[in-house]
This record gives structure tokens, C-alpha cells and sequence, in this order.
């Protein structure tokens, strides 16, 4: 029996910048595939490549060298509208910061992804609010980002990254921001989704954090891979 | 992306500085409102001058002339050419045979001040009044319209009465204190006189004087009925000795006031018609024109009325069609309305720098709402906003600003003109002019092309904050404060 095509896979992945006139190599040939409905986590220290690896994987940025394939989207060298009707079909995004949209009510915000999808408005607002009330805040549909706590705000942000039902889930330090006991809540609820079969990468500096909840961690140095566990092919 | 959606999050991005859209909004206002009114000036005053044209009189009226005239607006009635059409007594009986003409006669067209000689004292003194235009008229050509304006006496009976005979405006006279104002035109104190008051009675009777200088040749004597004028000739032509020698002298023919009109609806306003009989006119006129180089026997123009005004053009093409010159209160009309069209244009420029300024103001705006929002479009775009749905928001929302100002200001723009309206009016009125002037007039055209000028210029000015919007990297966005 052959294994399931890998729903991302890296071959030889680069991303070179310019800085001044020193050249760096944010990623340096990284290869790597993720099985569907995995919990990913990627791990390193400051300038090890993790952000870099996030914004290619979720179509924000584009490599200068190598393959990246996400949910069979070939993205190295896609244009700027294939990029974004990838980020609109395929990714969801969890930030550090929530990002959520100030002038928008929490239902607003879990909705605007299917805005620019184009998903006509009945269908987003019962999509949006079945998606506000698996992260407990059916109540808080009508409120603004100001009026949530943090701990609302990055549990409205994850109901907006899985309101398109992304083929994978991009977490950048989701409870970076967050007292413990929210912190815990936010790694419930992705424990919870990777539980419903959600593909889910998280990104972090925290390597306790990343393997208390994720079912393989990578580490990352200098833009090269330094360590995976449990190693590929041994059970998730 | 929907169409709803764009309008309903641009919108709602505009009302989120909500001092700073109004400010912005309130730039694009007073643009608007500078073009409308002063556009609108121009469109009133066009109306208000063209209002004196539409006048029964002028539109049943085509002036035949012996060549094709210039109809632009620089050169307006100057002949193109020479007279190449001899207008004589044929062709009147040929244009009278027209379809649709009610008469034709040769034009008379001379002038001058009315003056009105008293007998003071058995002396005669001239008293001088304002400019009239002398017409002549055969009996063909007094209208009923002349007849309904007459308030006392009539017109003279037959082509060639005995004596010299003239229906002046009832106006000039009151100018010249010589009878009652007419009603609705009285100073306070005054009694006015409608048709049949026996005031009018004591002006049928005086004489008009016309005097004029005519050039004979030495030797030849003055035609029958010429008066020397009680001055020395004066100066002869002596700049060249080959020459025939000419002396110039002073004419004075003397018309009997038979009747009296309201000359209100009639003629210019400046220069109303004083009516004679049609060939004592054009001996005035032959004797103002002598010099002039027209088709020899002819005459200069022909004066053709039609039955309706609705018949007029249809007349004047056909007399196009034959080869002659024509003009028409439409040609004037139109070459106005070019005149007021260059007017407008200058004006509505002047104003336009209103909007210039909130072109400005509006990209200003928006460059700042891109530094507030750079790390919302680096959201938008990793939630699949396309580049394309960046730059939209971003147009739409300076477009919403051009259509609050461009109709806020249209609405200003035409209240200022109003309120200046009501304020001319009791000017005017007071002063005993027309009632109900308008000069400021906004059509629905200069409303809608005030507004829709008002938001090309915003969405021009939006154009590049929204470009610049678009294309910032959804990484560098994301990353900003």
C-alpha cells in the first residue's frame, strides 16, 4: 500500500534576500513533506528560517529557489492572483496578533475570507456563525475586536482561518500574546481541529509547547533542517 | 469578490475617520458648489438673454439678404462674398407665393433717437429720447400683433398715405415726460394709463423729426421736399482734385405721431421699433445707406414673416435652398448661445480650481488611510484578497467621497443660487424691472455633470493611493505597526 500523496510538499526549498548588499539565505534547500491531517510543529530561534517557511507556505511570499506543492498547487513562481486564490481556498491564517479587522464585529471578521471568495452573504453569515459558535462565541457574534478580551479575539481569529475550510492551518505563535489559562483554551481548540482531521502547522519558538501538542516537530537553524521527531514514517 | 460587498466595506472604511471624511468630503463640496454656481450663472444669464428673442415677433421673422452671411460666432452676419442675389420687387411676390409666408416687404432698417419736436411758444423745440430702429411697414405687414399693442390711435390707412406718418412706443414717450407711464410700470405717486386713456390723446398729433446727413454732388440739386439745414454745409470731399466735387447736407423729414404702442413684446428692448409706412421708410433708409455696396435697384434686405413660428424654418430652408442669405432669431439665439458657451467654459474652469485643491485633499486622505491600515490590506490579502479587490476598496472609498461632496455640493451650489436669486429679484423689482429673473440657473445637465465631474476627480485622485495599496507585499503589510 502507498502511502497518501503528502498534502505539502518542499523539495529543495530557497528564499534568498538581499540585505544591503550581503546576500542571506533565510532558506537554504529545505525539503519536506507533511502528510494530510497532520499537527505540525516548526520550532528555531529568531532568524532560523520559521517565518520565512510560514509565508511561503501560506502564498504570502514566494521562494527563489526549489518546489513547494500545497494541496496538489504547484506555488514557486505563481503569479500575484494564483497566490491569492490560494490563500483563499486553501490556507487559514492564525496570527500573534489575532489581526483582526477593527471596524468589524466578530461575525464580520469570521466571514471575510468568503467575502473575497465571493460566497454570496446568507451563506457566509450561517457558515460564520456555525464557525463563532464551535469557538464558543456565538454570544459575541455583534462585537468588536475592542470589546473582546485577547483570548476572544485569537478564538474569533481561528474561526476566520477555518471558515474556508483550509486544506491547511497556519498558526504564527497563536498564544504568544495570551495570559495561560487563554493559551490554553486556543491550544484546545487546535487540538480539537487537528482531532476533526485539520491539517495544522504551527509555528513557534516554544519547543515545550510544540510537542505537548503537535504529533511531529521540526527544528530549524540557519534555514536548514536540523532535527525532525518522531522521524517521517514512524506513526503520527 | 461581490459588488455589495465592495461598496458596503469601502463605505465602511470611509466612516471610520469620520472627522477626516468629512473634512475630505467638505474640500470636494466646495468645489461642486463653485462650479454649479458659477456655471449656473452663465446658464441664467444665457437664459435671461435669449428670453429677449422669444418673442412672437422675432421667431415668425427671416431676414432675406442679398448674399450668404457668416453665421460664426467672430464674423456673425458679415457677408460671405459679394451680393450675388438682386432683392427687388419680384422676388417679394415670388417669396410671398411661399408656403407658409404670411407677407414680405424690403426691409428698413435705420437707427437713431426718437426726437419729438413741441411747438413752444410758436417756436418748435426737439426734444431727444432714446434709440429707436425705424421699420417700415406695408399694410401687409402690419400683424395683428402690432394692432393688439397699439393703446392709442391706429396705424395709417393705404400703402402711400398723404403725409409723413409714425407709431412710436409708449414707453419712450413716459421716458420723455410726455404721457403716463404704462400700467405695471408706473414710479409710486403716478397713475398709469392703459389702452384708451385720453392722456395718450394729447401726443397723437406731435411730430418725430429725422435728421440725417446725405453726400450729393455739386451742382445737383436736393431732391424735393429736402430742407437746408439751417448750418453751413459741411466739409465738401477734397482728397482728390480728379474727383467730383460733393458737399454734404443736412436732411429733415418730419412724421406725424398716428398712433401709440406697447413695445413690450415687440422688437429690441434697446432699440424698440418705431413703425412708418413701408416707402417712406425706405427713402430714410436709402438715404442712410447710399454709400453702401449693394445689388443696383435692389433692395438691401427682405423682410419675411411667417404665418406660425413653427413655419419659420421651413421658409428659411427654402430660401437657403435658392441661393439667398438668411438670418433667423435662431442664428442670433445660436451664436449667443456659442458666446455664453465660452462664458460658461471660463467660468466653470475658475471654479474648477475648487476641485482641483480637493483632488489634493482626497489623495491625501487616502495616502494617510493606507499608513493607518497597511497591516489590515496585509490581512485582507493572506484572507485571499486578490490585488485587484485592494485597489477597489480603495477607488470606491475616494469615489464615495467624490459622490457625498459632488452632490452635497451640487445641493449648496444650487441653494447659494437660489437665495442670490431671491435676492436679485427684490433688486429688480424694486427698481420696477421683470419680475422673476433667474441668474443663477442650474439645469439637471450642470447638476449631474457637476457631480459626476466631482467624482472622476475623486476616483483620479484615488488612483494612485489605491495602486500603491494594491501592491504593497502582503509580508511587509503584515508585518507593520
Amino acid at each position: 500500500m502507498t502511502p497518501p500523496e503528502p498534502i505539502v510538499s518542499l523539495r529543495d526549498l530557497t528564499r534568498r534576500y538581499v540585505m544591503g548588499n550581503q546576500p542571506i539565505a533565510a532558506l537554504d534547500g529545505l525539503t519536506l513533506d507533511i502528510p494530510a491531517g497532520q499537527f505540525l510543529g516548526i520550532v528555531g530561534r529568531s532568524g532560523s528560517g520559521k517565518s520565512t517557511l510560514l509565508n511561503l507556505l501560506g502564498g504570502l511570499d514566494s521562494p527563489t529557489g526549489g518546489t513547494i506543492r500545497v494541496g496538489g498547487m504547484d506555488l514557486a513562481g505563481a503569479g500575484s492572483d494564483t497566490l491569492a486564490q490560494y490563500r483563499s481556498r486553501k490556507v487559514g491564517f492564525i496570527f500573534q496578533q489575532f489581526n483582526l479587522v477593527p471596524s468589524m464585529t466578530a461575525l464580520q471578521n469570521v466571514a471575510l475570507p468568503l467575502v473575497f471568495a465571493g460566497v454570496p452573504h446568507a451563506e457566509r453569515r450561517t457558515r460564520a456563525l456555525e464557525l463563532l459558535g464551535r469557538v464558543g462565541l456565538a454570544a459575541r457574534s455583534g462585537h468588536r475586536p475592542a470589546e473582546l478580551s485577547g483570548g476572544e479575539q485569537q478564538r474569533v481569529a481561528i474561526a476566520r482561518a477555518l471558515v474556508n475550510s483550509p486544506a491547511i492551518l497556519l498558526a504564527d505563535e497563536p498564544t504568544g500574546n495570551l495570559d495561560s489559562t487563554s493559551a490554553a483554551a486556543i491550544a484546545d481548540l487546535l487540538r480539537q481541529a487537528h482531532r476533526a482531521g485539520q491539517t495544522i502547522i504551527l509555528v513557534t519558538h516554544d519547543r515545550a509547547m510544540a510537542e505537548s501538542l503537535c504529533s511531529r516537530t521540526v527544528e530549524l537553524r540557519d534555514g536548514r533542517l536540523i532535527a525532525d521527531s518522531p522521524a517521517p514514517g514512524s506513526a503520527a | 469578490m461581490r459588488l455589495a460587498d465592495l461598496f458596503r466595506i469601502a463605505l465602511g472604511n470611509l466612516l471610520r475617520q469620520k472627522l477626516q471624511a468629512v473634512l475630505t468630503v467638505m474640500g470636494v463640496l466646495v468645489g461642486t458648489a463653485a462650479i454649479v454656481l458659477m456655471v449656473s450663472l452663465g446658464v441664467g444669464l444665457q437664459k435671461q438673454t435669449i428670453e429677449l428673442f422669444n418673442e412672437v415677433d422675432f421667431l415668425t421673422t427671416v431676414r432675406v439678404l442679398p448674399q450668404k452671411r457668416s453665421k460664426s460666432l467672430m464674423t456673425f452676419g458679415r457677408p460671405l462674398g459679394p451680393a450675388t442675389r438682386k432683392l427687388d420687387d419680384t422676388v417679394i411676390a415670388e417669396i410671398r407665393a411661399l408656403p407658409g409666408v404670411l407677407t414680405a416687404y424690403p426691409a428698413v432698417n435705420v437707427f437713431t433717437r426718437l426726437t419729438i419736436e413741441r411747438t413752444v411758444e410758436g417756436k418748435k423745440k426737439p426734444l431727444i429720447g432714446g434709440s429707436v430702429e425705424y421699420v417700415g411697414l406695408p399694410q401687409a405687414g402690419i400683424v395683428p400683433l402690432y394692432r393688439n399693442a397699439l393703446v392709442a390711435g391706429g396705424f395709417w390707412d393705404g400703402e402711400t398715405p398723404a403725409e409723413r406718418c409714425i407709431v412710436v412706443p409708449a414707453d419712450l414717450l413716459a421716458e420723455m415726460n410726455l404721457a403716463p407711464p404704462l400700467p405695471g410700470k408706473e414710479a409710486p405717486g403716478e397713475t398709469p394709463a392703459g389702452r384708451g386713456d385720453p392722456r395718450w390723446n394729447a401726443v397723437l398729433g406731435m411730430e418725430v423729426r429725422f435728421q440725417t446727413e446725405v453726400t450729393v454732388a455739386t451742382g445737383k440739386e436736393p431732391a424735393e421736399g429736402e430742407e437746408e439745414a439751417p448750418d453751413p454745409p459741411a466739409a465738401s470731399d477734397e482728397d482728390d482734385g480728379e474727383m467730383e466735387k460733393t458737399v454734404t447736407k443736412k436732411v429733415i423729414r418730419r412724421f406725424r405721431i398716428v398712433g401709440i404702442y406697447d413695445s413690450t413684446d415687440i422688437g429690441m428692448p434697446w432699440a424698440p421699433a418705431v413703425f412708418v409706412p413701408l416707402e417712406q421708410g425706405l427713402e430714410l433708409a436709402r438715404m442712410r445707406t447710399a454709400r453702401q455696396n449693394w445689388v443696383e435697384g435692389g433692395y438691401q434686405a427682405i423682410v419675411v414673416k411667417a404665418r406660425d413660428a413653427s413655419q419659420t424654418e421651413g421658409i428659411r430652408r427654402a430660401l437657403d435652398a435658392q441661393g439667398y442669405g438668411t438670418l433667423t432669431v435662431q442664428d442670433i439665439v445660436q451664436v449667443i448661445g456659442s458666446v455664453f458657451d465660452v462664458l460658461k467654459a471660463v467660468l466653470g474652469a475658475v471654479a474648477s480650481i475648487g476641485l482641483f485643491v480637493a483632488f489634493f485633499g482626497i489623495a491625501n486622505t487616502m495616502l494617510m488611510a493606507i499608513l493607518e491600515r497597511t497591516r489590515e490590506i496585509g490581512v485582507m490579502k493572506a484572507l485571499g484578497a486578490r490585488n485587484a479587490h485592494v485597489r477597489r476598496l480603495f477607488v470606491v472609498e475616494a469615489a464615495a467621497i467624490g459622490v457625498l461632496g459632488g452632490t452635497a455640493g451640487v445641493v449648496t451650489g444650487w441653494g447659494l443660487g437660489a437665495a442670490f436669486n431671491r435676492i436679485a429679484r427684490g433688486i429688480v423689482a424694486g427698481q420696477g424691472g421683470p419680475e422673476n429673473i433667474s441668474l443663477f440657473s442650474v439645469t439637471p445637465a450642470l447638476a449631474l455633470a457637476a457631480a459626476g465631474f466631482a467624482v472622476l476627480v475623486a476616483i483620479a485622485a484615488g488612483l494612485y493611493p489605491a495602486w500603491r495599496a494594491a501592491r504593497l507585499h502582503p509580508v511587509d503589510a503584515l508585518r507593520s505597526l
